[in-house]
C-alpha cells in the first residue's frame, strides 16, 4: 500500500556520473560528497572503476559501448540511519527494464547496461524507495542510502516511490500548506477537518485518538483533546511522513488500534557537509507568506537548525471570504548529533511550535436554532466584504514544545542499545466570542506535560534476522488552567503508562516474517468537579482512578511469489484503553452542538485487523493492491439519545459514550506507470467502509470513496510539470438522522504545478515552483470537513515558491 | 502550583511511578460568571388592579446535569396591556447590567403562539432595539408557548423584528420557552 515515500542520500560519484539530473535529497546537497559513515562501514563511491581496471578495453570500446551495452553499475545499499547493509535490496534500471537483487551484505552488480540517460530505482523491504537518474557513460560505482524502517506498512510498495524525486522534496514543496495535505498523498489517508483551522489524518477509517502521531519518535501529546485540534508540528521540519501499522506500529506509545503516523526530520550524519536553505512561499488564497530558513552541518557534532514564520489572512471560497480564518505561526527546531566514536552516538532535538489560528466567525454558534439558520445560508453570518489579516475570537492559541535526547551505544556489530527521553509541554487556549469583554480570556485553557523514558535494544541474530525490544514509561499531567470562567469539559488528570515491546524480524530474500508483542499497563488519576452547585466546594471535588492492562500482538509475512510479484499478509490484535474524554466528558460540546456524557465503566476496545496485499513490479508498471478488515469489540462511540437535554439555550441532543461492536473494511489500489522516462502516471483508489454492528448502521466520519490521478512530465533536466486530479464521491452510507445536514455532493478538483531547478556553481541550487490548487475554482464541501455546515471549502489557490540551497 | 514545582512533582512521581500515576492537584472551581442560569419575565399590568405575573426559568448547574426548573406566579388577563421586564442572572447575580452596557451587541426577542404580542420599549446607544423592557398586549384567552431569545452580536436592522429572531443571526445566548396562559 501506501506510497513509498522518501529516500535519500544517494552518494554518487562524480567521475562516473556526468550530468546528474536528479539527486535524491534536496535538503542535503552536500550528500554528493563521499565520506565515511558514522557506523564505520566504509563507503565506496567512485566511478571510473572499469577504466582503471581495464583501461584498454574501456578506451577501445568507447564507441562500441553505446550499442554493445556492456556498462555495469555496481555498489552497495546501506541504511541511512545506521549504515547497516540492506540485504536483498532490489535495483532496477527503468529504460533497460532489467533489475537485480543485492546480496546479503547489500552489494550488487547490474551488468549489461547501455550508455545514455538511465533511471535506477533502489528499493528494500522496510525502506522508502529511491530513484536516481543520470547519464551513464562508463562503469559506475555508487553507494545508496535508503531510509530504513523495520517493517512498516509502506514496505508493501517497494518500488512505488514517486520516481525521480525523493519524498522530502515533495513534502518540502507542499510545506506551505498543512501537514495533513502531505499525509493525504499516502494511499488510504484522508483528512478530518475543521475548515481551515485544523485537520487530522484518517487512515483506513480510523482517526483521532485511535490513530496516534509520533513526532520524531515521541507520541505527540495533546492529540486526545478533540478532533478540532490539529497536530502541533511544523511541516517544514518533517522530512519523512508515513503511516506504519502491524509490528512496526507496536513499537510506539499512544492510543491506537492498528496504525500510527510517523513524522520525522532527516537524521544527521557525521559525513554530512555544511548546507543551508532559505525558502519563501506565497499563497494567493489567504495571501499567505511563509519563510523558512535552515542550516545544517555534519562533523563530529552535527546539527541542523530550522526556523519558520508564517502569516496568512482570511481565506476565500469561490464566492466570498472566510472571515477570521487567518493564521500566524512561528516555529523553531534544533537538532544535534554527537558522534562520540564508532560505537557511540548521542542525539538531541528541541522544537517549539507556536500558532495563533483563527476560526471561521460564522461557524461559532450558540444552539441548534443557530445551526439550523446557518445550514440554510449559502454565505455564513459575519462574512466581511474585505480581506483581513486580523484574527479575532473565535481563535485558538497553541504552543507545543518538544525536547528529545537519546544516546545510542553499539558494543559490537550485533547489538545496539538506546536510551531515550522525550518531554513535551502542550498549551492550548481557545478564545470564544464572549460577553462582558471576556473575549481576551480563554474559554478553554489546557496545559499538558508529558514525559517519556524509553530503552531499546536491537540485536542482529544474523544478517537477515534481528530482535527489537523496548521498555517505556510515560507520564502525563493534564490540567485545566484556572481563570477561564467556564466549567471544563474534560477534568484534570494524571496518567501513567508502563509498556514493554518485543519483536522478531526474519528477512530472507524471498520470504520475510515479523512477529511483535506489546503490553501496556496504564493508570489514570482523575479529579473531577461535580456540577452540583448546591454542594460546598470541597464536596464538589471527586477523585477517580482507573487501571487498564492492554495487549498488542502482530504477525506479518511477505513472500516473493514470482520475480515480479510479492504477497503480503498481516494480522494485528490491539487493545486500546478508553481515553479521558470517553470516560469523563460532561457537558455541552458547542462545536458539535450536542451534550456529551462519558461513561466511567468503559473497558478497552479490542481490535483485530487483517490485511493482505499483492505487489506487482513490472517493467513500466507497478501495481499495489490491498484489502483490510478490522472488527472491533467494545468499540467506543457516541450514541445519540432519543431525549434532548434542556438548557438555557434551548434543547440539545444528548450523546452518550457507549461500547458496541464495529467492523471496518476496505480496499486500496495504487498503480504507477512509467511509459517513458519523461512521463509518470500515478493512480490511486481508496475505499473504506465502517459499520456499527450494535446500532446496525454505518459509522460516522468514514471517508467517502476517492481516487487520485497524477501525471508528471519531465520535459528537460530541471523541469517538472504536474497535473493531479482528485475525485471524491458523495458519502451515501449514512442514515439521515446521523447528521445535521445531508452529506455533501461528490466533487472533483484539479491541481497543476510547474517547477524548475537551476543548478548553480559550487553545488548551489535555485528552485522555483508555481502551482495552483483547485484550478477550476470548484465550489464544494467535503463530508469530513466540519465547517461544511457553514461554508464552502476554499477556492482556487496559487502558490509561488522560491528556495535557494547551498 | 507553578511550573517548576509541577516539574519537580512530576519527577518525584516518575521515581515512584511504575505502578501508579500520582494524584492530580486540587482543581480550582471556576466562577462561571458569564453563564446565564436564570431567566425571569415580569409582567407589570397597566391596570393596577390586576396582579403582577412572573415566569421564571432556573438551571443553576448549567448545561447538562439536573433538568431546569420553571416557575409561574399569577396569570395574564385577556385583552390587557403589561410592561414586561426581562431579566437574566446567574448564581452570582444579575447580568442585565452587562447586557445594557453592551447593548449594541445584544438583542432580546419575544415570540409567542398564544394571543400575546410584544413591542420594544427600550433601545441601545445607537437607537436600535434592546428588548429588556417591552410592552406586552394580550388578546383573547388561550394557551401557547412564549420563547425568549437573547442574541449576541445580531444584525439589528429590519427586517429583524421582535418576533423574528431568525433573521438576526449572531449567537444565541438564551433560548427559553415558557408556557403562556392568557385568561
Amino acid at each position: 500500500m501506501r506510497k513509498c515515500l522518501v529516500v535519500l542520500f544517494c552518494f554518487l560519484v562524480l567521475g562516473g556520473v556526468a550530468g546528474a539530473r536528479e539527486v535524491g535529497n534536496t535538503s542535503f546537497p552536500d550528500a554528493n560528497l563521499a565520506t565515511a559513515s558514522p557506523g564505520g562501514a566504509s563507503i565506496v563511491a567512485r566511478g571510473e572503476g572499469a577504466q582503471r581496471r581495464n583501461p584498454s578495453l574501456a578506451a577501445g570500446r568507447d564507441a562500441v559501448a553505446l550499442t554493445a551495452c556492456e556498462i555495469a553499475l555496481t555498489g552497495r545499499l546501506l541504511s541511512e540511519h545506521d549504515a547497516e547493509p540492506l540485504a536483498y535490496a532490489t535495483i532496477y534500471a527503468q529504460s533497460a527494464a532489467t533489475g537485480i537483487t543485492a546480496d546479503s551484505a547489500g552489494y550488487f552488480r547490474l551488468p549489461n547496461l547501455c550508455a545514455g540517460p538511465e533511471t535506477f530505482v533502489f528499493t528494500h523491504v522496510g525502506c522508502d524507495g529511491e530513484s536516481l537518474t543520470f547519464e551513464l557513460r562508463r562503469d559506475t560505482q555508487l553507494t545508496v542510502y535508503l531510509h530504513h524502517h523495520d517493517n512498516y506498512t509502506e514496505t508493501v510498495t517497494v518500488t512505488a516511490s514517486s520516481a525521480g524525486s525523493g519524498y522530502s522534496r515533495e513534502l518540502d514543496e507542499r510545506a506551505p500548506t498543512q501537514l495533513t495535505d502531505a499525509l493525504e498523498r499516502i494511499t488510504g489517508v484522508s483528512s478530518l477537518k475543521s475548515g481551515t483551522s485544523a485537520s487530522k489524518p484518517v487512515f483506513d477509517g480510523v482517526f483521532g485518538n485511535r490513530l496516534s502521531l509520533q513526532n520524531n519518535g515521541i507520541a505527540q501529546s495533546g492529540q486526545q483533546w478533540g478532533n478540532d485540534h490539529a497536530p502541533e508540528i511544523d511541516p517544514w521540519v518533517a522530512a519523512y511522513v508515513r503511516v506504519v501499522e502491524g509490528v512496526e506500529a507496536l513499537k510506539y506509545a499512544g492510543p491506537t488500534v492498528a496504525a500510527t503516523v510517523l513524522i520525522e526530520p532527516a537524521p544527521l550524519r557525521e559525513d554530512g557537509g555544511r548546507a543551508g536553505k532559505v525558502a519563501y512561499g506565497f499563497q494567493s488564497n489567504g495571501r499567505g507568506n511563509t519563510l523558512n530558513g535552515r542550516i545544517s552541518n555534519g562533523g563530529r557534532l552535527a546539527y541542523r537548525l530550522s526556523g519558520t514564520a508564517k502569516l496568512s489572512g482570511d481565506q476565500q471560497t469561490p464566492d466570498h471570504y472566510l472571515t477570521n480564518t487567518g493564521r500566524r505561526e512561528g516555529n523553531f527546531a534544533a537538532q544535534f548529533a554527537y558522534f562520540h566514536d564508532e560505537r557511540w552516538t548521542s542525539r538531541a532535538y528541541a522544537s517549539v511550535f507556536n500558532a495563533n489560528i483563527g476560526v471561521l466567525r460564522g461557524s461559532h454558534i450558540g444552539n441548534t436554532t443557530d445551526l439550523a439558520a446557518a445550514l440554510e445560508r449559502d454565505v455564513p453570518f459575519f462574512t466581511a466584504d474585505t480581506f483581513s489579516y486580523r484574527i479575532n475570537a473565535p481563535r485558538q492559541f497553541v504552543t507545543h514544545a518538544l525536547v528529545k535526547a537519546e544516546t545510542e551505544f553499539r558494543p559490537n556489530e550485533d547489538h545496539r542499545l538506546t536510551l531515550r527521553y522525550g518531554g513535551q509541554l502542550n498549551q492550548r487556549e481557545e478564545y470564544d466570542v464572549r460577553r462582558g469583554g471576556r473575549g481576551n480570556r480563554p474559554s478553554l485553557s489546557l496545559q499538558q506535560w508529558n514525559h517519556l523514558l524509553e530503552t531499546t535494544w536491537h540485536h542482529e541474530l544474523s544478517p537477515d534476522r534481528h530482535l527489537d525490544a523496548s521498555l517505556q514509561y510515560e507520564g502525563t499531567l493534564n490540567d485545566n488552567q484556572p481563570g477561564t470562567g467556564v466549567f471544563p469539559l474534560i477534568p484534570d488528570y494524571n496518567a501513567g503508562r508502563a509498556a514493554g515491546y518485543l519483536a522478531y524480524h526474519h528477512e530472507k530474500e524471498r520470504f520475510q516474517y515479523h512477529a511483535g508483542l506489546r503490553y501496556d499497563y496504564q493508570t489514570y488519576r482523575v479529579v473531577a468537579i461535580s456540577r452540583n452547585t448546591s454542594l460546598p466546594d470541597d464536596e464538589r471535588i471527586e477523585r477517580f482512578g482507573h487501571t487498564f492492562n492492554t495487549l498488542g500482538a502482530s504477525f506479518e509475512l511477505r513472500r516473493q511469489l514470482t520475480p515480479r510479484t510479492r504477497l503480503r499478509a498481516g494480522v494485528t490484535y490491539r487493545e486500546r484503553a478508553p481515553q479521558i474524554n470517553e470516560l469523563y466528558s460532561d457537558g455541552l460540546h458547542q462545536g458539535v452542538s450536542g451534550i456529551e456524557e462519558g461513561d466511567r465503566t468503559l473497558v478497552p476496545e479490542r481490535s483485530l485487523k487483517t490485511t493482505t496485499g499483492l505487489l506487482y513490479t513490472g517493467g513500466k508498471l507497478t501495481l499495489n493492491a490491498g484489502l483490510f478488515a478490522q472488527p472491533i469489540r467494545d468499540y467506543i462511540f457516541l450514541e445519540p439519545q432519543p431525549d434532548f437535554r434542556l438548557t438555557v439555550r434551548g434543547a440539545f441532543p444528548l450523546f452518550l459514550y457507549r461500547a458496541g461492536n464495529a467492523l471496518l473494511y476496505g480496499a486500496n489500489l495504487r498503480a504507477l506507470y512509467l511509459p517513458h522516462r519523461e512521463w509518470e502516471i500515478d493512480a490511486r483508489l481508496a475505499l473504506v467502509r465502517g459499520d456499527n454492528l450494535t446500532e446496525g448502521r454505518p459509522l460516522v466520519f468514514m471517508p467517502s470513496d476517492n481516487a487520485r490521478l497524477s501525471v508528471t512530465y519531465l520535459p528537460a533536466p530541471g523541469w517538472r510539470l504536474g497535473a493531479e486530479g482528485l475525485a471524491v464521491a458523495r458519502q451515501l452510507r449514512l442514515d439521515a438522522e446521523q447528521d445535521f445536514a445531508d452529506t455533501p455532493e461528490g466533487y472533483a478538483l484539479l491541481d497543476l504545478s510547474v517547477s524548475r531547478e537551476i543548478s548553480l556553481p559550487q553545488n548551489r541550487a535555485l528552485h522555483l515552483r508555481a502551482a495552483a490548487q483547485n484550478v477550476l475554482n470548484t465550489r464544494y464541501r467535503d463530508y469530513l470537513d466540519r465547517q461544511r455546515y457553514f461554508a464552502d471549502a476554499t477556492g482556487r489557490n496559487l502558490t509561488l515558491r522560491i528556495s535557494y540551497e547551498w | 502550583m507553578n511550573m517548576t514545582n509541577r516539574f519537580s512533582a512530576l519527577l518525584a512521581c516518575a521515581l515512584v511511578f511504575l505502578t501508579f500515576a500520582c494524584e492530580p492537584d486540587e482543581p480550582m472551581i471556576e466562577n462561571e460568571e458569564e453563564v446565564i442560569t436564570a431567566v425571569t419575565l415580569t409582567f407589570f399590568p397597566a391596570d393596577a388592579t390586576m396582579e403582577t405575573v412572573t415566569y421564571g426559568f432556573s438551571d443553576p448547574d448549567g448545561d447538562g446535569g439536573n433538568e431546569p426548573d420553571f416557575s409561574y406566579t399569577g396569570t395574564l388577563n385577556a385583552n390587557a396591556t403589561y410592561t414586561c421586564q426581562t431579566s437574566f442572572a446567574n448564581t452570582m447575580g444579575s447580568i442585565d447590567g452587562e447586557i445594557v452596557a453592551e447593548g449594541r451587541d445584544h438583542q432580546t426577542f419575544l415570540t409567542s403562539t398564544a394571543n400575546l404580542t410584544f413591542t420594544y420599549n427600550d433601545m441601545d446607544l445607537d437607537g436600535n432595539a434592546l428588548g429588556l423592557n417591552t410592552i406586552a398586549r394580550t388578546g383573547a384567552a388561550g394557551t401557547g408557548n412564549l420563547t425568549v431569545t437573547l442574541r449576541h452580536e445580531p444584525t439589528k436592522t429590519p427586517p429583524v423584528a421582535i418576533n423574528r429572531p431568525a433573521l438576526a443571526g449572531g449567537e444565541t445566548d438564551v433560548e427559553v420557552t415558557f408556557t403562556a396562559t392568557v385568561q
